[in-house]
């Protein structure tokens, strides 16, 4: 499947707008496609990723998992991107994101990346700033929840706070914001 | 101790060049604080970086909380400052006050925007450093909740 400058403006117009032609080209030259399977997951919680994912395709699931339930914290369709933090500064994955439909994907790998930034200086720097620019808004959304909570927390005991509903339904909302999930309300 | 000197002790500039510490030290302002000097307060948008050079800063929160002043942490040497404020010209969550006498430089987020103009490499491994630091900043918040969160379901 591949991806002309025009269909990837169209799909992808946050990073689009920060490429001239050249750049576009090249970006896309950068760009590995990969075709994901129903079932199959793009990253692991706590695993090691280099990578941002462009879903072109399909439809996935981000989730964290402990030993006895599965917190989900979204859908991802296409036209959405996920890895930003991977792709900013490789290391574990904040959440394992699983194919829910069969997925094509861009994925473009922080050396690929890093790669552009001699020919394209502008164009990676401003990419670089958006994606700053996008885990601001989700530190300060998170910030201000944490700190707006902070009071209620401390009003909970800790015999109550285990089976406490709002509590939980309180920490799965900010993680939620904190993936992107809940991008109307950042 | 110079200002290079200073700024090559930080962890996060060590791997700049002389030269682009030199244009960056061109581009800050350092200044002198003197105890209980707010440096980033909560009431008014910040739009400066600062680096803490000497001394000990106190992180507190105030705004829209009923228990009043909220002491979170103290930061030392090296510490970053107002990455937010480069970013994005909004009030600052915390705030953050000298606690004794206080040596920071900082960069305003005008002088940032030049760089990008008359610079290309300085400001792009000024801003990896952003990144680098916000990366860790959201991994951190990311893990204390779903420890939390994890924890709650058990």
């Amino acid at each position: 499947m591949a991806m002309t400058p025009a269909s990837f403006k169209d799909e992808f117009p946050a990073i689009a707008e920060h490429c001239g032609p050249g750049g576009l080209d090249d970006l896309l030259a950068a760009l590995q496609i990969r075709n994901i399977q129903v079932g199959q997951a793009v990253t692991t919680d706590g695993e090691y990723c280099d990578s941002l994912f462009l879903v072109a395709r399909g439809k996935l699931v981000s989730q964290i998992t402990s030993d006895n339930e599965t917190i989900r914290l979204g859908s991802l369709i296409k036209g959405d991107i996920f890895g930003e933090v991977n792709i900013l500064d490789p290391g574990p994955s904040t959440s394992t994101v699983i194919a829910t439909e069969d997925c094509t994907l861009l994925v473009l790998s922080h050396n690929a990346f890093r790669k552009l930034d001699k020919p394209h200086p502008v164009m990676t720097g401003n990419i670089l700033r958006m994606m700053c620019s996008i885990m601001v808004d989700r530190c300060r959304v998170a910030d201000k929840l944490l700190f707006s909570k902070y009071a209620y927390i401390e009003g909970i005991t800790d015999s109550e706070s285990s089976q406490h509903p709002r509590l939980l339904q309180w920490g799965r909302d900010i993680l939620q914001k904190l993936h992107g999930h809940a991008g109307s309300q950042l | 101790m110079n200002f290079i000197e200073l700024l090559q002790s930080v962890p996060l500039f060590s791997e700049m060049t002389n030269e682009e510490l030199r244009t960056l030290e061109q581009s800050m302002v350092i200044e002198d604080y003197p105890d209980g000097h707010q440096i980033v307060s909560e009431e008014h948008i910040n739009d400066r970086f600062y680096v803490l050079l000497e001394g000990e800063v106190e992180i507190t929160h105030e705004k829209d909380t009923e228990r009043g002043l909220q002491r979170l942490s103290t930061m030392g040497a090296g510490s970053l400052i107002g990455l937010h404020g480069l970013i994005g010209h909004n009030r600052p969550i915390v705030s953050c006050r000298a606690n004794g006498s206080v040596k920071a430089a900082y960069l305003p987020s005008s002088a940032f925007n030049l760089l990008y103009q008359y610079n290309t490499r300085l400001p792009h491994h000024f801003q990896t450093i952003v990144a680098k630091q916000l990366a860790a900043d959201y991994r951190n918040i990311v893990g204390e909740l779903r420890e939390m969160m994890l924890e709650d379901n058990d």
